[in-house]
């Protein structure tokens, strides 16, 4: 939850990275890099394709034990190497013709950080469609994963 | 509780909830800390009470307005999944420039 511009459903995560600008804007925009890191670690990604140009999409069809778990779709709106990057952001279930399409919006920002690192935030906004569209769509997607992640932290507390 | 995002989404309302974060408040207190009418407090308040954000204590003529957690705690942690996945991915991102990084060093020695 944020303050006062007005998204109010987003989060936000700020990271330093061990890789110059360059790099890590291309590990949003090619396949061999994508699939290294898109996908939570219990799904397996079938299939991927981006074609990195705005209006172009970046796809990825992901399953669990062998089950569908559906597919995320972005669509890019701006790519301004190596600075900024925008695209909507969509979860689409395993029934997409039902309607099941939740459309977020992601802005991808770089900038270098000292020793050939890069600053980069990331601004995850317009959840509140995805809370309305589906409200446990997370559950679904990765069942019990909080869980062990709150685990994980009482372990390590 | 699904519209509770509904409701935060209003940057008057964040407002209220903000000035009642340190305990029960008043309609008076509210418009004094909030600036805002008392017509439009009341309205949003109203808005609140009803979807359980905000609970009502009467003592005497004095109508308490204050938190409840619930339904934010819910959202926040409905929230939290999202911040974890961008956190986990970025953490994936970076073994793996990390890893390209070193398979260059190597394919260049």
């Amino acid at each position: 939850m944020n303050g006062a511009d007005g998204a109010a459903v987003a989060v936000r995560v700020e990271r330093t990275l061990h890789a110059p600008p360059e790099r890590v804007f291309r590990a949003f925009l090619e396949p061999d890099l994508l699939r290294q890191w898109i996908a939570p670690d219990d799904l397996t990604i079938e299939r991927l394709t981006v074609d990195p140009r705005v209006g172009g999409r970046l796809e990825v069809w992901h399953s669990r034990d062998g089950a569908s778990t559906g597919k995320f779709e972005g669509l890019f709106l701006r790519i301004d190497p190596p600075r900024e990057l925008v695209y909507r952001w969509a979860f689409v279930g395993t029934e997409p013709e039902k309607g099941e399409y939740f459309d977020t919006l992601v802005t991808v920002r770089l900038r270098p950080a000292a020793e050939g690192q890069t600053h980069l935030s990331v601004v995850h906004e317009r959840l509140e469609e995805l809370r309305r569209g589906a409200p446990n769509v997370h559950v679904r997607l990765v069942p019990g994963w909080n869980n062990c992640l709150e685990k994980l932290e009482r372990a390590v507390a | 509780m699904s519209d509770v995002f509904q409701l935060l989404a209003e940057p008057s309302r964040r407002q209220l909830l903000d000035a009642l974060r340190h305990g029960e408040r008043t309609v008076t207190q509210l418009v004094d800390r909030t600036r805002m009418s008392q017509p439009s407090v009341s309205k949003q308040l109203r808005l609140l009470l009803d979807s359980g954000l905000v609970g009502l204590r009467k003592v005497g003529r004095h109508h308490l307005y204050s938190i409840r957690g619930r339904p934010l705690r819910e959202a926040s942690e409905w929230l939290s999944y999202y911040q974890r996945f961008w956190e986990q991915g970025l953490s994936r991102m970076d073994d793996a420039l990390r890893a390209e990084a070193r398979a260059r060093a190597v394919g260049r020695r």
